[in-house]
């Protein structure tokens, strides 16, 4: 049974990845190429794709701290980081980086996509910018915890 | 509204062959081969899912003298108060790299009010250079761990660290910090799930252009 909840998480782990990370990528792709076009256009892909990327970078989150968290919980205490193991530095940086790409994340969502929603004019293209710029800031970060992740498979407990 | 736009295939397809590359080389570097480095006594298959299922819940550390080589291991990874543990002692020649049996081994304990302990380590039957005692450590503090083979031609000694906790969730800064970064990360994250939701049920703003959705 805890191997299949232990490869059920990781499962749940790679999702959660793909969605996540995979949202990241195609936002900053999206948005760069979006940026070309005309204005028309661009309206159209803020209410398209906006809420879509939203809700799944939530749902991305959820996945992997939910799945990581199962992970600790099958393999200990939930405070068992493995530290002061390489592990566990490890570990604790993708902890650091992740409560750091949330919070930015929260940012986002909760300052920014309102006023590019609601606003118009100057106040929605910094409102805009902002958006592009926090979001490729964590595309940067979460490349970097997967990086780190990959880390840890090959790292000595 | 800012110069945004539908993606259009006028762009060519380079940042698609981007993508396609670095996807490739990632699942190429996930391919690799792990090193193989599982002991002698087959307690897992390192490299994959079981490994990390069977390796979490144990302390390994390493010490040498006198040319042998000595692996510490203890089950659990947590020494708590109260609670049996496992302390195992692998033993193995530097120069050969064959392991030893047969060793007259001695497990020595230092606690932390200053007491010590000596015990016999008898090798464990059936798994060749494994040298093992069960303990119940009934001192919170740091334990001294030693061991000693006192055999003619293969005198080694080497000596381990171990904290021991009041509960699984308190115990060294090594825990605390675990507790506290694990904790932050719960915070946030439901803190984001409950500003997310509630911002999915807000009213629209009246006067406004509509949210379009956007959230």
């Amino acid at each position: 049974m805890k191997h299949v909840l232990e490869y059920f998480s990781t499962l749940l782990h790679l999702i959660g990845m793909l969605v996540f990370v995979g949202g990241h990528i195609w936002f900053g792709i999206f948005a760069a190429l979006a940026e070309r076009d005309a204005q028309p256009a661009g309206e159209r892909f803020l209410a398209a794709a906006l809420p879509v990327l939203a809700n799944g970078f939530g749902l991305g989150v959820l996945l992997l701290f939910g799945s990581g968290l199962l992970k600790l919980l099958l393999w200990g205490e939930p405070g068992l980081i493995f530290l002061p193991d390489l592990y566990g530095w490890l570990f604790l940086s993708k902890l650091v980086l992740y409560i750091v790409i949330v919070g930015n994340g929260l940012m986002i969502e909760r300052r920014y996509l309102p006023r590019v929603a609601n606003l118009a004019g100057e106040e929605m293209n910094v409102a805009w910018n902002q958006v592009k710029i926090r979001a490729r800031f964590n595309l940067v970060l979460v490349l970097v915890v997967v990086a780190l992740g990959e880390t840890l498979r090959f790292s000595k407990l | 509204m800012p110069d945004l736009g539908m993606i259009k295939m006028k762009h060519g397809c380079f940042p698609f062959c981007l993508v396609f590359a670095i996807a490739m080389l990632y699942g190429m570097a996930c391919m690799w081969p792990a090193d193989a480095r599982a002991h002698h006594g087959g307690i897992g298959i390192e490299g994959d899912l079981v490994e990390w299922a069977l390796n979490v819940d144990q302390w390994q550390e390493e010490q040498s003298d006198q040319g042998h080589r000595i692996k510490f291991l203890a089950y659990p990874r947590q020494l708590v108060q109260g609670r049996r543990t496992r302390l195992v002692f692998e033993i193995q020649a530097i120069a050969t790299g064959q392991y030893v049996s047969g060793l007259v081994m001695q497990l020595r304990l230092r606690l932390p009010d200053g007491t010590e302990l000596t015990q016999p380590l008898p090798e464990i039957t059936g798994v060749t250079a494994y040298y093992e005692a069960v303990i119940v450590c009934e001192q919170v503090g740091e334990y001294g761990i030693s061991v000693a083979s006192t055999t003619p031609g293969a005198t080694f000694q080497a000596a381990f660290k171990r904290q021991v906790s009041g509960n699984a969730l308190s115990g060294d800064w090594t825990v605390w910090t675990g507790n506290i970064m694990v904790l932050a990360a719960l915070t946030i994250t439901w803190l984001g799930l409950v500003l997310s939701v509630q911002r999915r049920f807000l009213p629209v703003r009246s006067g406004g252009p509509p949210a379009s959705g956007i959230s």
